[in-house]
């Protein structure tokens, strides 16, 4: 099995004072830059299945020179080539450019099967595995959380991930293209192996001009024009005070998961008549009850 | 002719030498196949990154003091005193026979007249007590049986050795008495009493007797010393190697790993990964159980012990000559990592607090090795706990361990007016939040508390703000050296642009990695802790605790402050500085002090079974405090953490940080706390 994974690396904003509300773009000063977690799944993923089916696996990228340190992360991870399109694409040209030159760079390399993941998490238009798969002529099957590959018949079965748990059972014939749900596995984290191997590999870089593809990548497509890009509104700060009566480590999750409110704190103590007399006063006071006489 | 020496190898037959020396040549031989075959073993280790050849008269000073003085083995009751009781009177013995020897060998008379008498009454009371400590080691181990003793075959064999050793010299001795009635007699007290057992036996029989027994004697006794490099004995020859071998670095502090960046692998997940010196540490574990009855982790129901863990990685080595079995003392069935025989999960329980290493009389270095094994796990094996791959994620990504970013990291000083390094011209100390400074709500108001301090004192002082980053202790003792290293370099980029000489830090996991860890990286600034500062600021009348705190006051001892870097005064100095303030101190406190249970990235892990920052709390709620003091964001949390499952109906007091606690006391101008 041939895989092509195409990736982004996204930005994610860590300060307010990363939007430029007067340009109507994110600055570069409070972001940071790293692996789209939904195209991490899909390389991991591409990874099992060469682990399962052999093969190869290849990651794809568009963007600037930092973003080789996605594509680095992802040869630490186990990839076996990287390739960056070195093609300036500015905002407003959207998935549709975009998918237009993967397409263009795919067309020139050997593939049975093109992973994506299903969006990415910066600008979440989850449209350029779908474009990508109609330029080819490929069929596509979106958000999957499980496959199961049958190389020899060319062929898989995906999973679908649905509303409140329901799974949706495709076929589809290969090649194909897939765009993978976040939640399909758990990313192997990098060993020290990895790491020396990416840090040595070569990042293949590929210019369409240079290679001579088609200069018209961009023509034809409308290009989208942002009117306004509006930060939220400043909200008074959620206090990060997890439940005291959880362990550290319970706390910690907490915290990584945003943290709460502050909980009103107070033990009851007492027999059976003033545990049930506080809880009604609770109750009583937040009127959820009746005063009770 | 003598006087009253006694006439050696008597009633034996001209061959005996002959046959003596023979045997003392193959006892000889075995010994030094087997020394040079450990040798050799311990050859196959990895090499270190430390000198441990350095502080020569430091080293011999160590060496007299633990292992032949035993100065640490007597620090625990009962058995210190039961071992150097078999100890000193083996040793003294062996002496007693050397000078035997040398007077047979070189023909001089040197046992003779008073001395001989003097030598006589030595030897026998030597010999009562390897008797009676033999009896005492074989009562406590085998009958009263306290709990992390091991009883293997291993443990008896030596024991058993020692006291048929004594018993079958007194028994020669008694019967050399009543065959001969010799002048000194009398001096040789316990052998003159068992002579009377003799009394009315045939002198033929007595003779033969003799013999027979002065043979098995023989045979027991170079069978001991035979033995000594195969079993557990090899403790009398490793242990005072390893003791001169020891590291001089806080045990809190791991070992600079020079060539990590040329590494593909790291790590021990075999015996052959571990270092030549950890080797010798296998061999130099003599199973007292000290490290156990110290470990948090086992003391509260853990399956990891540090005793154990030696234990199995000498198993494993082949070693374990007298162990019972292999696959782990307690005859576990959870598979082990690689080729080591220890499970994951006891090293996911080390809470790296270094009370094992620091309680050990042979100087043997645990945490190193479970490191180590975590450092294989981590980077070799890429087998992390969950919770942990989500904070080494967001400490590469974020460079902190919630993933908030470095552009909140000045969030807790908004409104406090302080210096940023390099913005605004120059300061004398750069103090270093930390991580829990500027992003745990809690311990905010400790950092914030510290500022108000530093403000009011005048001193010069600045903060890195966005530009500082986690210090990597918690991704080091987790085992992710690779992340460590990336952050250490991304400090020193911003500690070297900026010039820093001196860092003040309130957090002694920063104070320990940024003061014995970043030199590795060309760190050359001066570190002080938190407490030191603000002890010399109040001795200094910079800063004036005048508020009166009528409260009564425990101080728990953070590992890496005090146990690590051995900062025990400065905090309680400070504390019994603030007028009003009674200071109690927990049962264990200092050296002895008790985990609580946050260090070496336990904090982030899921604990199972008992928790150990509660069992650290109920013994510090026990002591009726008002205030439980810490000078370390993680203690401090674990602690409030633990005392709400340990609070008792008398209400639960304040964990506060010593900052805290400084600032209630101060009048200030402005309060910022």
């Amino acid at each position: 099995m041939k895989i092509i994974v195409c990736v982004k690396q996204v930005s994610i904003i860590i300060a307010r004072s990363a939007i430029d509300t007067a340009a109507n773009r994110l600055l570069p000063g409070g972001m940071i830059h790293k692996l789209n977690p939904h195209d991490e799944a899909a390389v991991e993923e591409a990874l099992e299945i060469r682990e399962k089916h052999g093969g190869t696996v290849t990651v794809l990228t568009l963007g600037p020179a930092r973003s080789e340190e996605a594509l680095r992360w992802c040869l630490a991870m186990g990839s076996d080539e990287a390739i960056r399109v070195v093609e300036d694409v500015p905002p407003e040209m959207g998935p549709f450019a975009v998918a237009r030159i993967l397409a263009e760079v795919i067309r020139g390399l050997e593939y049975d099967l093109i992973l994506f993941g299903k969006l990415a998490i910066d600008d979440e238009m989850g449209q350029t595995g779908t474009f990508v798969a109609e330029m080819l002529d490929l069929p596509v099957v979106t958000t999957i959380v499980h496959a199961e590959l049958h190389p020899g018949d060319r062929r898989a079965v995906l999973q679908r991930s649905m509303e409140k748990g329901d799974r949706e059972v495709a076929e589809c014939s290969l090649p194909a293209v897939f765009t993978v749900d976040m939640q399909m596995n758990r990313p192997r984290y990098p060993t020290l192996r990895g790491r020396r191997v990416a840090a040595r590999r070569n990042i293949r870089t590929i210019s369409l001009d240079e290679e001579g593809g088609t200069p018209s990548c961009r023509e034809g497509i409308p290009a989208m024009e942002i009117l306004r890009l509006a930060p939220p509104k400043t909200r008074p700060k959620k206090i990060l005070a997890p439940d005291e009566n959880d362990s550290a480590a319970g706390r910690m999750q907490w915290i990584l998961a945003g943290g709460v409110e502050r909980k009103n704190k107070g033990h009851l103590t007492g027999d059976a008549d003033r545990l049930v007399g506080g809880i009604l006063d609770f109750l009583a006071e937040r009127s959820f009850i009746p005063r009770p006489r | 002719m003598k006087s009253t020496g006694r006439e050696i190898l008597w009633n034996l037959p001209s061959h005996a030498s002959v046959v003596l020396y023979s045997l003392a040549g193959v006892l000889l031989l075995l010994f030094a196949w087997r020394v040079r075959s450990r040798i050799r073993f311990y050859r196959r280790g990895r090499s270190e990154g430390e000198n441990r050849l350095d502080r020569p008269w430091e080293r011999f000073r160590d060496l007299l003091r633990a292992a032949f003085l035993q100065k640490k083995v007597l620090e625990s009751t009962p058995g210190g005193p039961i071992h150097l009781a078999v100890y000193a009177s083996f040793l003294a013995l062996f002496c007693v026979t050397c000078l035997v020897a040398v007077e047979h060998d070189f023909g001089v008379v040197i046992l003779d007249g008073d001395f001989y008498i003097a030598v006589k009454l030595f030897a026998e009371t030597s010999g009562l007590l390897l008797s009676c400590g033999v009896a005492a080691a074989l009562v406590r181990r085998f009958i009263l049986r306290p709990p992390g003793l091991p009883r293997e075959p291993g443990d008896l064999l030596p024991l058993l050795l020692l006291g048929a050793t004594a018993l079958s010299g007194f028994l020669v001795e008694a019967l050399r008495i009543s065959a001969t009635h010799p002048v000194a007699a009398p001096y040789s007290y316990a052998a003159d009493t068992v002579a009377g057992l003799f009394a009315g036996i045939p002198i033929p029989d007595l003779l033969r007797l003799h013999r027979g027994i002065w043979w098995g004697h023989l045979l027991i006794a170079f069978g001991f010393l035979a033995s000594i490099p195969y079993g557990r004995m090899i403790h009398a020859i490793a242990g005072p190697a390893n003791i001169f071998l020891r590291s001089y670095r806080p045990t809190g502090t791991l070992q600079p790993i020079p060539d990590f960046d040329a590494r593909e692998t790291i790590g021990a997940g075999a015996i052959e990964d571990l270092s030549w010196k950890q080797l010798l540490d296998l061999d130099a574990c003599a199973r007292c159980g000290r490290c156990e009855e110290a470990c948090p982790a086992h003391a509260t129901g853990k399956t990891l012990s540090p005793r154990k863990l030696i234990r199995d990685l000498r198993v494993e080595s082949g070693a374990g000559v007298g162990c019972r079995r292999r696959g782990g003392e307690d005859g576990h069935e959870e598979p082990t990592i690689g080729g080591i025989g220890v499970r994951a999960a006891d090293v996911w329980a080390c809470t790296t607090c270094g009370h094992c290493v620091s309680s050990c009389p042979m100087m043997i270095e645990h945490v190193e090795k479970i490191v180590d094994m975590r450092r294989h796990l981590v980077l070799d094996k890429g087998d992390i706990p969950p919770e942990l791959e989500q904070m080494f994620r967001n400490l590469e990504a974020f460079s902190d361990p919630w993933g908030f970013g470095p552009a909140r990291r000045t969030e807790w000083a908004a409104g406090l007016d302080l210096t940023e390094v390099g913005r605004q011209g120059s300061v004398d100390i750069v103090y270093w939040v930390g991580c829990a400074g500027a992003f745990d709500e809690r311990y905010r108001n400790a950092a914030v508390a510290f500022a108000g301090i530093l403000k009011e004192s005048g001193v010069r002082f600045g903060i890195l703000g966005s530009r500082e980053f986690c210090c990597g202790d918690f991704a080091r003792r987790t085992g992710n050296e690779y992340l460590f290293r990336l952050l250490a370099r991304k400090n020193m980029a911003v500690l070297d642009e900026y010039g820093v000489t001196k860092i003040v830090t309130p957090c002694p996991h920063c104070y320990n990695a940024l003061r014995n860890e970043y030199p590795a990286f060309g760190g050359r600034f001066e570190v002080i802790h938190h407490s030191e500062l603000i002890l010399d600021l109040m001795e200094g009348g910079d800063i004036r605790a005048d508020n009166v705190l009528v409260k009564t006051i425990a101080y728990h001892d953070p590992c890496y402050l005090g146990r690590s870097n051995g900062i025990f005064e400065p905090p309680r100095k400070v504390l019994s500085g603030i007028p009003g303030l009674r200071l109690v101190e927990a049962g264990r406190s200092r050296e002895n002090s008790f985990c609580c249970g946050a260090g070496g990235g336990y904090l982030w892990l899921p604990e199972q079974g008992a928790r150990i920052n509660e069992r650290r709390s109920s013994e510090l709620v026990a002591l009726g405090a008002d205030i439980l003091a810490t000078a370390c964001p993680h203690c401090m949390y674990m602690l409030e953490d633990g005392m709400v499952a340990a609070g008792g109906d008398g209400g639960i007091p304040e964990a506060l940080d010593l900052a805290e606690i400084v600032m209630r006391s101060m009048k200030v101008r402005k309060g910022s706390s």
